[in-house]
């Protein structure tokens, strides 16, 4: 049965992608959607490539081993998803259309009339793109494997290659597309799971009332990690979400600006539907495992799996694993569009050069980034480990300051931006290294990403205050208007 | 911007607080006042339109950001969880307190309030007539 409908969800992500690869013929369509999508699309593939296979694996994990503590990476969520909107969404939209932007970094060139600008953030973007990728293809060759079981090698190749056929085919265009098929899939999945797993631990009074006898932090307010690390997840995840290039992207592919009024209502609901799992699963396998109606896990990531296995009927049981593989192929779509988009248009601009062929070479571009990330995925748990760490916190240091702010403050200038990008960037492959190889050692509390966000909003708003005097003349009379919103 | 800064510096000094090793309280109290301000410094940022920030969604940042603080300090003084303590929504009181102070009512709140003000304070000014 979970043959049938992981073969029956591939077969509709198919057909998706076929329809939406024939609408696709310019690089408008293929990195900006043609700039026509409608809000319910637009609002549900957001939401399905922020979330990746983490909601419904690994954030679980983290619920069962953490507690409250993993709730943090979530709960900024209720403010994200408008902010976005507020800080990013109105600018980024009319920028784009005004000056036919096709990437985020073409923004901050735009913004700051600097092509050095473009090429340094494109080249943070990349290295963000192909540590995710990495980890995505991983997890997909998991999820394959256990569907099908092919084995994880085959797995990792056989998932890159679906999403690969649809996002050369029909680039963004067909990934907005499946990923609303995809989002519609994670939602329901979630839900369902959500009322199983809440029904299999007794109801929530009952689940608190086990795992509180056994460890009352898990479920305290601040989980068993404390306040300060619980906090630090809530300043990254909700100030380093301004930074995430899929989702700053999208802005240039809504059809028309009145539409962004009801996207951070409509986002947070299905955001909402599709985080469920997480928490319901997670605290409900702990009271059962506590309880000894479940055997203790052998890692907290087998956490949804077991569950899945013993608890949840078949079919919906398939639908989880199919949900699974729609969020990492939802994610690796998008990312493959900003890596692709990042070597075929930033890159030759911050050289000087004109981008031309962009829809074939953008193609090629996918291809080459798709499988230099299957390559690296083989190498499961050591170097993926390292390049998955770095994707969230590279975006955060290197494009929150000169981009959601920088778009928002007249006041800023190029030096700020570029010091900010090069610290963000320098930081966060450094520390992250460092912490990795376990050449330095990160007090609990602390996170690297909220030292190097910290550090890059200082060193954009201290450089930008030093260079003042420059402010004014580094913007063009276009920019200034939809900055300051004239 | 004197929020972004000043919520800036009490991050900074949270981390400081915990590179030093004092176990001070000071510190997460620093880490959740630091980080709302932040959030509420890059929202206001993103609400000044012409040099002042829109009004409606100026008082919607106060209150939404301002009780997110409130909510994250006062669950910070509050006496840690014990086993057999009285529930919330089935959670324990504290945590379900900090659930719907800094998760649920800005997830209400802040839709709503972008929504409502959207016509009048998001969409861009229309251009000036020129009647001569």
């Amino acid at each position: 049965m979970r043959e049938l409908v992981g073969l029956a969800y591939f077969a509709i992500c198919a057909a998706i992608a076929v329809w939406a690869s024939r609408r696709t013929r310019t690089a408008d369509d293929f990195f900006v959607a043609g700039r026509g999508v409608g809000l319910v699309p637009f609002a549900i593939a957001a939401m399905a490539s922020t979330l990746s296979g983490f909601a419904f694996i690994g954030g679980t994990g983290l619920v069962y081993s953490i507690g409250m503590t993993a709730l943090f990476l979530i709960l900024p969520a209720g403010v994200t998803n408008t902010l976005g909107a507020w800080v990013l969404g109105k600018r980024m939209h009319r920028l784009g259309s005004a000056r036919r932007l096709l990437t985020v970094p073409d923004a901050l060139a735009a913004r700051y009339r600097s092509p050095a600008a473009q090429g340094l953030s494109a080249i943070a973007i990349l290295a963000g793109v192909i540590g995710y990728l990495a980890t995505n293809a991983l997890a997909l060759g998991v999820v394959i494997d256990a569907l099908f079981g092919t084995g994880l090698g085959p797995g990792i190749w056989i998932g890159t290659a679906v999403t690969l056929a649809y996002s050369v085919s029909g680039g963004i265009l067909a990934g907005i597309y499946t990923d609303v098929f995809q989002g519609l899939v994670m939602a329901i999945a979630s839900t369902a799971v959500f009322f199983v797993a809440l029904e299999a631990g007794g109801g929530l009074p009952a689940i608190t009332r086990t795992i509180e006898a056994a460890d009352p932090a898990l479920l305290g307010p601040w989980g068993a990690r404390g306040a300060m690390t619980a906090l630090s997840f809530f300043f990254v995840f909700a100030v380093g979400s301004l930074g995430q290039p899929q989702i700053a992207h999208k802005y240039y592919m809504l059809r028309d600006l009145p539409r962004l009024k009801w996207y951070p209502a409509l986002m947070t609901v299905a955001m909402v539907l599709a985080q469920l799992l997480l928490f319901s699963v997670g605290v409900s396998v702990k009271a059962l495992v506590l309880r000894g109606e479940m055997p203790a896990l052998a890692s907290p990531d087998a956490a949804t799996p077991q569950f899945l296995l013993r608890f949840v009927p078949v079919v919906l049981s398939a639908l989880v694993f199919a949900g699974v593989a729609a969020a990492i192929m939802s994610t690796v779509n998008s990312f493959l569009s900003i890596g692709a988009a990042a070597l075929t248009h930033d890159v030759p601009r911050a050289l000087g050069r004109q981008p031309v062929r962009q829809l074939r070479i953008g193609r090629v571009w996918t291809i080459v980034i798709a499988v230099l990330a299957a390559l690296l995925a083989q190498q499961a748990g050591l170097l993926v480990a390292f390049l998955g760490i770095l994707g969230y916190g590279l975006f955060a240091s290197t494009l929150v300051p000169a981009l959601a702010i920088g778009l928002n403050w007249t006041g800023a200038t190029r030096e700020g931006a570029l010091a900010s990008i090069a610290t963000g960037l320098v930081m966060t492959v450094g520390l992250e290294w460092l912490v990795w190889s376990t050449r330095l050692t990160v007090p609990q509390g602390i996170t690297v990403t909220g030292i190097t966000l910290v550090s890059s909003l200082l060193v954009f708003l201290g450089v930008s205050w030093l260079t003042r005097a420059r402010a004014a003349e580094q913007l063009d009379p276009d920019v200034r208007g939809i900055l300051e919103d004239t | 911007m004197i929020a972004l800064v000043v919520g800036l510096l009490g991050i900074v000094g949270a981390y400081a607080g915990v590179l030093l090793g004092l176990t001070s309280p000071l510190a997460p109290m620093a880490m959740a006042i630091g980080s709302t301000a932040v959030l509420a410094g890059i929202a206001q940022l993103a609400i000044v339109r012409r040099g002042r920030a829109t009004p409606r969604l100026a008082r919607t940042v106060r209150w939404v950001f301002g009780a997110m603080g409130c909510g994250f300090v006062g669950v910070l003084l509050m006496p840690a969880p014990v086993a057999g303590g009285p529930l919330l929504f089935g959670l324990p009181r504290a945590t379900a307190i900090l659930l719907l102070v800094t998760g649920a009512l800005p997830l209400l709140a802040l839709p709503v309030a972008y929504a409502r003000a959207f016509d009048d304070e998001v969409m861009p000014a229309p251009e000036p007539r020129d009647d001569a």
